[in-house]
């Protein structure tokens, strides 16, 4: 994990890590030139990335199931509304009250796509009271889209309606969301 | 997963089109209020012509795209800057300046001006007033410039202040005699645009019109920062700032080395790359964090408050609000952020240039950043 970093009015707002950049050196290296882990990378930054840096604890299967998911609530307006809204105006919250407005919003959603992409999760094993999970689903929205934007530039899907500008290459990841809900309304998540 | 050893020293993390900006001097004919460089004629700091080449040089070696000058006001160093526009050129960098005009006070000097400028090996010009620049450089100065560059077939960009209240417009700047009298052609090369004027504190609030300050509404618009990690700046006392520099004076966190003695470019670069923050502006930029950061914090107001995002960013580093946010929230982001980056600054380059042929060049037809992108950045407007 990072040094904790604690901050008075005379220190510097550095967030240095050296090991974290050291590793960052060496992963942008290997991922230069090994496809398979370019393809893991995008598919789920948190596993490749989190095992050695934040401590997060997913097996590839489970951190695809869970990024497949996110990329179905993606597709999803009503979901993806409630996410924004809700981790902006409950950050307080419990878990057991997370986990119960999480169930709640997507049982309202009643979205085919999100039931199959929960259920492939659940069998993962991975386990919706776990914060890792909470923290994906409702806060790393930003990585599934990045995930997903580049899953389809690498796999020459529909490649000729993603290729974008330079000046909206930074600012892509908000724009795919709708994207992803026009798949979505075609049934291709 | 593959071992590998760690990428060289130096090599860094974005190693591709990187900038250098450099100032020679903080003295400038200008003394603009609220001048983000704290650029004025009575700062006469400038820096030696052996530190400048030194890191031009070191520039080239690292695989850097281009050269700026800017300042202060470059020109006051006439010789240097030649000298340095000749040693960037030589090195097939390309190289742009940054000017307020003040040297353009006849059509006569203009002319002479911008060919000993080309003959040195100058690529680009770009031109910055205003209401603030010209209390000091009048208008037609400007104009007179502009049409001089857009004589000799280069495109005169010219960065005008924004504000809400402003005398100084592009369609002012249009209508100067010295930009009617072009030929249609030339005059089509001479491109105004307008960039928000920003106050050099954190809080204070310029006024701007509707739609320019940024709000939550405007974030999927916003890129994140392009300058940060990109552009490498040497001031006149031999700093070097991670960033084109508004208000790299008064943040000292931007500042991440020397090029006088034995530091090197080389080590900056390194001591950038190391804080998350910064890779952090580069993949989200100043307002979306100024945003989640206000999500921790419901105190932390900033919607309305920002139309140039150095002020956002200055807002991020000053606030003990949003330092405190940023100090216990920031692990959560490291996956994204580190993805983001990569994406941008690693994968995608690559990837398209593989598949069509694109370049980091801005001149190249596929290139990535378009010359119009390229050629000012927002914060070069009150450089000089």
């Amino acid at each position: 994990m990072p040094d904790p970093i604690a901050l008075d009015k005379d220190r510097l707002l550095l967030l240095k890590n050296r090991r974290l950049t050291q590793r960052l050196h060496t992963l942008f290296s290997e991922l230069d030139g090994d496809e398979d882990l370019q393809r893991a990378f995008m598919q789920s930054p948190v596993e490749v990335l989190g095992l050695e840096v934040t401590g997060l604890r997913l097996d590839r299967s489970q951190a695809a199931a869970v990024n497949r998911f996110v990329f179905a609530a993606l597709g999803n307006e009503e979901f993806r509304s409630w996410a924004e809204a809700y981790d902006r105006e409950h950050g307080e919250r419990s878990r057991e009250e997370v986990l119960r407005d999480f169930s709640e919003a997507l049982a309202r959603t009643g979205d085919p796509a999100l039931m199959r992409g929960l259920l492939t999760m659940l069998d993962s094993g991975v386990r919706l009271e776990d914060p890792l999970v909470e923290t994906i689903i409702v806060k790393a929205e930003s990585i599934a889209i990045g995930n997903w934007f580049i899953y389809k530039v690498s796999g020459h899907d529909d490649i000729d309606d993603l290729i974008v500008s330079p000046e909206q290459f930074q600012r892509i990841s908000r724009q795919l969301v709708f994207r992803a809900q026009e798949l979505s309304a075609g049934g291709e998540l | 997963m593959a071992s590998s050893s760690a990428a060289p020293a130096g090599h860094g993390l974005f190693h591709q089109g990187r900038t250098l900006s450099m100032m020679l001097t903080f003295a400038c004919t200008a003394e603009c209020s609220q001048c983000s460089t704290l650029s004025s004629p009575r700062n006469r700091d400038h820096l030696p012509a052996a530190d400048a080449l030194r890191a031009i040089d070191e520039a080239a070696e690292l695989g850097f795209l281009n050269v700026v000058f800017t300042g202060g006001e470059a020109t006051l160093r006439w010789d240097d800057l030649l000298t340095c526009i000749g040693r960037a050129s030589g090195h097939g960098l390309r190289t742009r300046l940054v000017t307020n005009a003040h040297w353009a006070l006849t059509p006569e000097a203009a002319e002479t001006a911008l060919d000993r400028l080309l003959d040195a090996g100058l690529d680009e010009i770009n031109f910055s007033t205003g209401d603030e620049h010209a209390r000091f450089v009048p208008l037609p100065r400007v104009a007179q410039a502009a049409a001089a560059t857009a004589r000799r077939g280069l495109t005169a960009h010219v960065m005008v202040e924004l504000r809400q209240e402003r005398e100084v417009t592009a369609a002012r700047l249009l209508a100067e005699p010295a930009i009617q009298e072009l030929e249609p052609e030339a005059r089509a090369l001479v491109r105004p645009s307008e960039s928000p004027w920003m106050p050099v504190k954190p809080f204070k609030v310029e006024r701007y019109p509707d739609g320019v300050a940024s709000r939550r509404e405007d974030l999927p618009k916003l890129a994140g920062c392009d300058s940060v990690l990109q552009t490498y700046t040497v001031q006149p006392n031999g700093r070097v700032a991670a960033c084109c520099g508004l208000a790299m004076r008064l943040v000292p966190e931007l500042n991440v080395g020397e090029v006088a003695g034995e530091h090197t470019l080389r080590t900056a670069i390194d001591e950038a790359e190391d804080d998350l923050l910064k890779l952090w502006l580069r993949a989200a930029g100043p307002e979306a964090i100024l945003a989640w950061a206000s999500d921790r914090d419901p105190e932390i107001a900033w919607e309305g408050m920002y139309g140039h995002r150095c002020q956002a960013c200055l807002r991020l580093y000053k606030d003990p609000k949003v330092r405190a946010a940023i100090v216990d929230g920031y692990e959560e982001e490291i996956p994204a952020v580190v993805q983001a980056a990569w994406l941008k600054d690693r994968y995608v380059p690559s990837r398209l240039s593989e598949l069509f042929g694109t370049t980091n060049d801005p001149t190249h037809p596929a290139s990535l950043t378009p010359p119009e992108a390229s050629a000012t950045t927002e914060a070069e407007i009150a450089d000089s």
